[in-house]
């Protein structure tokens, strides 16, 4: 059992390695003037990068811009890249910098705490498309937990509540996560470390409630 | 996944071990899951948050935007390096004397380091420090003598001393 479980794993992690490789290779052949390759990488990328900003910005057309923007970003960068890191340490990196520049922006910062005094996120806003397979009488509730994920994520310092979107949500390991952000393995876990408690505190109320969801 | 796979990796998981969509396949189970999420502490039951949140598809019109906002940049700055090379041809045009003032001092510089380099590989030189040391190299050579002058100047003794070492004065002596 334990075999076939490791051999699953193994399976996994080569996949895994092949789509990293061919979006380096895609980034290459890009660089070589390949415009098809651009076009292939942004497609697959796309989604995980609007929500990777929707974590920060809780707005979808302010998500959407930052998202053009590090698109954008990428494709200028495109002649100068290197495959030295993994495509995505490389791409998760310009958009950790696009993201905290945005809601370090004064204007920014004011129109997302009005956003949020006035009772949260539009409901127009919201793609009701949660990963987990929820019932819809369980709606209410995800967005219940939805809003207060957001208001606590909101209120954790930058630093943590970057590693702890790289990692809980764009499922990279602690080992990208400093990559990225340029710290070591060890910083990231004691930023993550102090983010699951701070959130603890803060949705106590709520995580009982969680397995039940 | 099954509770049995999620407990054997549950630690590797909650360390920060796992990426990927192994990582999600456990938050899912979690998620899902009442008795294994029930094993985790509070703060580990953060872990499963992330799967209940929101996520948002990208609006429809959201490829056709970037591509849109690509070109206009792209127009920009064609644009702007069209723009530099006109401003470059426009300042030819528009101060020819400025550029042959500038013309004319760069040769005129580049024809004086030309003579001096051009006057070392024949051996000529004009420097006038040098012919002054050829000039006092006599007074150099009698240096040498003038600071000898107190040997010389004793050389009188030493002619005198002489005879008081020969032969005669040690009989006297010995005498």
């Amino acid at each position: 059992m334990e075999a076939a479980l490791q051999n699953l794993y193994r399976i996994q992690m080569i996949e895994e390695t092949v789509i990293e490789d061919s979006d380096a290779g895609l980034m290459l052949r890009f660089k070589d003037g390949d415009a098809e390759a651009f076009t292939q990488l942004f497609a697959r990328h796309t989604r995980p990068i609007i929500n990777f900003a929707y974590r920060f910005v809780r707005n979808r057309g302010l998500a959407e811009d930052l998202a053009q923007e590090i698109f954008l970003r990428v494709y200028e960068a495109g002649a100068g890249y290197q495959a030295k890191a993994k495509f995505t340490t490389w791409l998760y990196r310009i958009a950790t910098n696009v993201c905290l520049n945005e809601i370090r922006k004064p204007h920014v910062r004011t129109a997302l705490k009005n956003m949020e005094d006035g009772g949260g996120i539009p409901e127009t806003e919201i793609s009701h498309t949660a990963s987990a397979p929820v019932q819809a009488d369980r709606l209410l509730e995800q967005q219940t937990v939805s809003r207060a994920l957001k208001r606590s994520l909101d209120e954790l310092p930058e630093k943590q509540r970057a590693a702890f979107i790289l990692n809980k949500y764009q499922e990279l390991s602690y080992g990208e996560v400093a990559d990225i952000m340029k710290i070591s393995e060890k910083a990231v876990k004691s930023l993550i470390h102090r983010a699951k408690e701070t959130l603890a505190e803060k949705l106590k109320p709520l995580l009982p409630g969680l397995i039940n969801i | 996944m099954n509770c049995e796979q999620v407990h054997e990796v549950l630690d590797d998981f909650l360390n920060g071990k796992m990426s990927g969509s192994r990582s999600r396949d456990m938050r899912l189970h979690l998620a899902s899951c009442p008795a294994c999420a029930s094993t985790l502490s509070p703060a580990e039951r953060i872990e499963i948050l992330p799967v209940l949140d929101e996520t948002l598809e990208p609006s429809e019109d959201f490829d056709a935007r970037f591509h849109a906002e690509l070109q206009r940049r792209r127009a920009a700055m064609s644009a702007d390096f069209s723009k530099e090379s006109r401003g470059s041809a426009w300042f030819v045009w528009r101060h020819p004397w400025q550029l042959t003032a500038v013309g004319a001092l760069a040769a005129l510089l580049a024809a004086g380091i030309f003579l001096r380099h051009s006057g070392d590989r024949y051996g000529l030189s004009d420097n006038p420090g040098e012919i002054a040391i050829a000039e006092n190299l006599n007074l150099l050579q009698d240096m040498a003598v003038i600071n000898n002058l107190d040997l010389l100047e004793n050389f009188d003794t030493i002619e005198k001393m002489t005879p008081a070492v020969d032969g005669s004065q040690e009989q006297r002596s010995i005498e």
